[in-house]
């Protein structure tokens, strides 16, 4: 601001008139808060179609007749059309469109980049102001529920799509369903996880690091906690199983599949009552570090080698583990989780519903995540794991193969791990718009269950139920 | 003719990007909306909530008027004296004056990243000082205490404003005649005595507006507490502990969203805080500006 302007106005016997000129002058910048809310849907009542890419000259898609997509399955060349697609991993998109192309020469994939932190905040405001939204939606887990919820994605399993559930692994289709039992979206990648362990403190405090022998050792959560207690103490408290409570809670939570909505009634009980007392054993015989996830501490600590597990699905070696111990090759393996496989992150990928282009879409969602050339590439380019069943069948071979990150592993081969230890007995979490809820009142209370250790699991339980009422008042908790 | 053609384009863009969203955002928040579905109005349902049944925006609007009662005074009496001690150097004037302004242009998020990494409970520089020193046995855990996260807070606001405020009340400095200090001075007065009863009244009015700006800024905080907890990074922590660090805008932000996307009912709170700024922000012209002035 110009500060002599305003000091002329605040001299010594400047009057009043001027002061509050100020003030209301001030207020008025105060607005934009009440701005901001009517932006978004100034624009509310317009046509929705403004911000939609030109439609495509595709012959099939003006009638919508009886079989739609025939002629896309037939001539590849007949599809054309400008597919917007909204994705923060560009470096995915730059390399699987080329590849599209070879196929669809006639359709153009446009990409717009997009922080999955902003991602449905983005989209809500791009809907409802009818400016700009992308024919191909991503959600990733932290908003999938609410994203189903919002009824924006179209139902796969009709025309143009007609998209099989059967044809994925059976665990992934609630992942992909909204809360009606559509199928609206198809996976990215298959996010199955187990945990990421250090070899050489495994060799060192148990005598064994192969991952069939510690899945023996860690059946079940029990055995976790007897083997934590023994870590504990061999190692004077140097080591621990997990880095915090957050990389246990959110294992024990995601291990829950139990439906626990229905309609507003939200049965909390049956989702975290067994999650939060195992946690809390753990927490009370000390096999949990003190950090909090994501924090510099925490990243650090897996160089360091203060913590023996970490939670990790098929895009943690690339992300997480290789990203934060460049050393360790040859340190690290995979072994499944006490009990049962659970599912980490995993973005599903959808279709606008009013959109114009949705074969053209369809066709590369198709091709990018389900076709055996997409998924093969997708594979062995990026390490990402289709749901499509018939690929792990005719691609036996490629998973026999060493993949990218087996050698940082000490030569565990790690998809044929997740396929074969971790998949089959997995089950996949109904999703709701009540996830995001849980999942921000988790981030907001595990650090202080980390700090005050006088919590009782029942306390916490209840306090999560509060805490998820201030923020869900039309649910009924249970 | 001719004057209302001449403020035809402010008067019209006023009311198509002031005026309009004003409108339908109070129309907005007699609705239950979430900004996609059908809009249900549903009269004042949302303030009765908001009002009465939702304990996180009490607390939020407590938070907050606690964390600007810990902000508003420090970096006024701060900014006063190194205002006073700045203006009255002889040399490395300009120096100081910039090193004190750097905070206030410093992109928020860069500051996040600094407190956050500053107050860190495993890593952080201030626990390890701590720790170094022998003061403390084990690493303060400072941004899950209830206080101390207020009070970190609080600390980026000063420390992000504390230049700002010393520029203005430098600039009011400027202004007061030095013929009234030659005055003071021939009287035997000096000091700080001087600056007692020369300086600080004469800057009162510089200080009623540095009040009521940052009341109306203070009630609106929510980029220092956001950054803090993880603003930054892919975890979403709302609130801090146990919501004590929760803002009202934080408050407005999370319902329209992130756990929520209730846009009417957000409506309803930003209308709430503007009333609340309003009301505030006359208080404090009330109890600061001086009495021949309140008319």
């Amino acid at each position: 601001m110009d500060i002599r302007k305003a000091l002329s106005t605040l001299e010594p016997g400047g009057t009043l008139k001027v002061n509050k000129q100020k003030v209301s002058k001030w207020l008025a910048g105060a607005l934009p808060l009440t701005l901001l809310a009517g932006a978004l849907a100034a624009c509310g009542g317009g046509n929705s179609d403004s911000g939609v890419s030109p439609s495509p000259a595709s012959p099939s898609a003006s009638s919508g007749g009886a079989s739609p997509t025939a002629s896309a399955s037939t001539d590849p060349t007949q599809l054309s059309g400008t597919v917007k697609i909204w994705d923060w991993d560009e470096t995915f998109q730059k390399g699987m469109i080329p590849e599209f192309n070879k196929k669809y020469p006639n359709i153009k994939v446009e990409v717009t980049v997009v922080n999955p932190n902003d991602y449905l905040q983005k989209l809500q405001s791009g809907i409802a102001s009818g400016s700009d939204v992308p024919d191909i939606i991503l959600g990733e887990e932290a908003y999938r529920g609410k994203l189903f919820d919002l009824d924006v994605l179209d139902n796969l399993e009709q025309a143009p799509y007609n998209f099989d559930r059967s044809s994925v692994l059976d665990y992934t289709i609630p992942f992909i369903s909204n809360s009606k039992g559509q199928v609206v979206a198809v996976d990215q990648a298959i996010t199955p996880a187990g945990f990421a362990y250090r070899r050489d403190l495994a060799k060192q405090y148990w005598g064994t690091d192969d991952p069939a022998e510690l899945e023996k050792l860690l059946s079940t959560w029990d055995d976790f906690i007897a083997k934590g207690t023994e870590l504990k103490e061999k190692s004077g408290g140097k080591v621990l199983m997990f880095p915090g409570l957050g990389d246990a809670f959110l294992v024990l939570r995601n291990q829950n599949v139990v439906p626990y909505v229905n309609g507003s009634d939200v049965d909390l009980t049956a989702k975290l009552k067994g999650p939060i007392d195992t946690l809390f054993k753990m927490r009370d015989a000390g096999i949990l570090g003190k950090n909090e996830l994501w924090t510099p501490a925490w990243s650090a600590s897996m160089a360091k080698g203060e913590f023996m597990f970490y939670p990790m699905a098929p895009w943690g070696p690339k992300w997480h583990i290789s990203a934060n111990d460049p050393e360790g090759k040859g340190r690290w393996g995979l072994v499944k989780a006490p009990e049962a496989g659970f599912a980490r992150g995993g973005t599903a990928v959808g279709i606008y519903k009013d959109s114009k282009v949705k074969e053209a879409a369809w066709a590369f969602v198709n091709f990018a995540y389900q076709s055996e050339e997409g998924s093969l590439y997708n594979f062995k380019t990026f390490g990402n794991m289709t749901s499509n069943k018939a690929f792990y069948e005719k691609e036996k071979a490629t998973f026999d193969a060493p993949g990218a990150y087996d050698e940082f592993f000490g030569g565990q081969n790690l998809a044929r791990y997740f396929l074969d230890n971790i998949i089959p007995d997995m089950k996949g979490a109904p999703q709701s718009k009540y996830d995001s809820v849980v999942d921000s009142v988790m981030n907001a209370l595990y650090p202080l269950w980390t700090k005050d250790t006088s919590i009782t699991a029942d306390a916490a339980l209840e306090k999560f139920k509060t805490e998820f009422k201030n923020k869900a008042p039309d649910a009924n908790v249970k | 003719m001719w004057p209302y053609l001449f403020s035809l384009p402010f008067v019209a863009a006023y009311a198509a990007f002031q005026l309009y969203p004003v409108i339908y955002s109070f129309v907005l928040s007699l609705h239950d909306w979430n900004g996609i579905g059908a809009k249900t109005y549903i009269g004042f349902k949302n303030y009765v909530q908001l009002w009465s049944h939702d304990p996180l925006f009490v607390k939020s609007l407590w938070n907050t008027l606690i964390m600007m009662a810990m902000f508003i005074p420090v970096t006024l009496i701060l900014g006063l004296l190194l205002a006073y001690w700045t203006f009255h150097l002889v040399r490395g004037k300009k120096l100081i004056q910039t090193i004190n302004v750097l905070p206030y242009i410093t992109t928020p998020v860069a500051i996040g990243f600094i407190f956050s990494y500053l107050f860190d409970w495993q890593t952080g520089l201030v626990n390890l000082l701590l720790v170094k020193f022998g003061w403390v046995q084990e690493g303060v855990y400072w941004l899950q205490n209830p206080w101390s996260s207020r009070a970190v807070i609080a600390l980026m606001v000063i420390w992000r404003n504390l230049g700002y405020f010393m520029i203005i009340y430098m600039a009011g400095m400027t202004v007061i005649p030095q013929d009234v200090y030659e005055a003071a001075k021939v009287d035997g007065s000096s000091g700080f005595h001087t600056f007692r009863k020369i300086t600080m009244p004469l800057l009162r009015n510089i200080s009623v507006f540095l009040v009521v700006t940052s009341v109306i800024n203070g009630l609106q905080l929510f980029d220092e507490p956001k950054l803090l907890y993880g603003g930054w990074s892919g975890s979403v922590q709302v609130g801090g502990p146990d919501n004590t660090a929760l803002t009202m805008i934080w408050r407005f932000v999370d319902v329209s969203f992130i756990s929520d996307t209730r846009f009417g009912y957000a409506s309803a709170i930003a209308y709430s805080l503007f009333l609340l700024i309003v009301v505030f922000s006359m208080l404090s012209y009330r109890l600061t500006a001086p009495k021949e002035d309140q008319r």
